[in-house]
């Protein structure tokens, strides 16, 4: 009886929910203008279906990253030289209590990276019934494009861990990214947007822009899909075999 | 943006202190290992007589080669691309990735796709066949070659991706055994 109270509460919270719930994802119904703390971007995905895009932390973010793991470090070591302690005392038979040898540190210790709770995930639902661009409502900052579907008959999702690109999304303006080709071999085919890019009707009044596009490097693989990279981009990534360059070749950023 | 950002990135990533390897996500620092002769690592056989069976499995069962390349250079780059072709970390999977949506029916549904998308594992062979992808880019975007060979050889130099996780020193010793072949003289049958 309690849990059926409780499965009840839990859809009537579900249901209380959509009226503050943001919309990331816009369709041209849910768009009522370019909200001046939001950062619109548009993305043609095609038949690419649904990706994943990060928010480069925020210094901020960053820093509380920073000081939760120290925090978290300091503890798991005062337990760990205990534990090591006990362990030790029993081997030199100071203790008759048989006790485990602790695990290193290094290798248990973990704390989730910070670009995980800014994840964005895009599903293939156009801005326009039928169309093949989506209209993102962002959080303004630089994202990075992490997973694409992959091909074959499951379209499993792949990182982009060996190479990607990034864009900057501006408060208050509509961008566009470019274009989510889909798998080409073993590599992901993106194309940058230019001033020819489409937009949709309703939104050619707001002066959409191409994004400023960045080359991406290396990304760790937070949730262990097959790993690929997006194939070089004319001006914008190249490769040096496995390293990911920017213009003028230098070493692009990654998580690195 | 970019020293600064460098710089940012280099505090939240803690290795800056490291000797930096070109390109490597830091988050997932690999482990200095001692250095080893690499005259003593066992090279793995690799000779037998291709039958239409054994090619047809070349696709599952497989190791590289690289010209010119230093024993220590290509156990880096399989270490690397091993890394690469596992999960972070356990605890990075328990990250509930936020949904646009998050908290609409619609939404309800949507999570389900979303974590179809990121986890449609569910079992051992899928692993295997996605540590086979993974592993064949990441040493193909390297500049390595890879080599067919029958499973009766493969299995002695590799392990079975699957429920359990080889431990660590095997996993090592095994990939030791990789890189004197990926380092050795060329293979002269089992091209892909």
């Amino acid at each position: 009886m309690r849990a059926i109270f409780k499965f009840v509460a839990a859809i009537a919270a579900l249901s209380a929910v959509p009226a503050q719930a943001e919309r990331i994802q816009l369709r041209d119904k849910d768009f009522s203008g370019v909200q001046p703390g939001k950062a619109y971007v548009l993305i043609e995905t095609g038949s690419a279906g649904a990706i994943q895009i990060f928010r480069r932390p925020s210094a901020e973010q960053a820093a509380a990253w920073q000081a939760k793991r120290d925090k978290s470090y300091a503890r798991a070591k005062s337990n760990y030289d205990y534990e090591l302690k006990l362990y030790e005392d029993y081997r030199n038979k100071k203790s008759g209590t048989p006790v485990v040898k602790p695990k290193p540190l290094d290798d248990a210790f973990f704390v989730a990276p910070p670009e995980l709770k800014n994840f964005v995930n895009v599903l293939n639902q156009p801005f326009v019934k039928g169309g093949n661009v989506t209209l993102l409502a962002l959080e303004p900052g630089e994202y990075v494009f992490y997973t694409v579907p992959g091909s074959g008959a499951v379209a499993q999702g792949q990182c982009l861990c060996m190479g990607s690109v990034g864009f900057t999304a501006e408060a208050g303006k509509i961008v566009s990214v470019g274009r989510m080709v889909g798998m080409e071999g073993r590599e992901f085919r993106f194309v940058a947007a230019d001033d020819k890019f489409e937009a949709p009707a309703m939104l050619k009044p707001y002066n959409v822009s191409p994004a400023k596009l960045v080359a991406v490097g290396k990304l760790p693989n937070f949730f262990g899909a097959i790993v690929t990279r997006v194939a070089p981009v004319p001006g914008l990534l190249a490769y040096k075999r496995d390293i990911p360059l920017g213009g003028g070749d230098q070493e692009a950023v990654g998580l690195n | 943006m970019g020293d600064s950002l460098k710089s940012l990135l280099c505090v939240v990533a803690l290795v800056c202190a490291a000797p930096a390897v070109a390109g490597r996500p830091a988050y997932a620092p690999l482990k200095p290992l001692p250095a080893v002769d690499p005259a003593t690592i066992e090279t793995p056989q690799i000779d037998f007589s291709p039958t239409p069976e054994i090619e047809r499995d070349y696709s599952k069962f497989f190791f590289f080669h690289r010209a010119e390349t230093h024993f220590d250079t290509a156990l880096a780059d399989l270490r690397e691309c091993d890394q690469m072709a596992r999960k972070m970390n356990n605890a990075a999977a328990q990250i509930n990735v936020p949904y646009p949506y998050t908290g609409t029916m619609a939404g309800a549904a949507g999570g389900v796709i979303a974590a179809l998308i990121i986890d449609a594992t569910a079992g051992a062979a899928e692993r295997r066949s996605m540590r086979r992808v993974s592993m064949g880019n990441c040493m193909t975007f390297k500049g390595y070659d890879a080599f067919g060979l029958p499973k009766s050889l493969w299995t002695k130099f590799n392990w079975e991706e699957g429920n359990v996780e080889p431990d660590e020193d095997e996993r090592i010793a095994k990939l030791r055994m990789h890189a004197k072949l990926a380092s050795g003289p060329r293979p002269v049958r089992g091209a892909l």
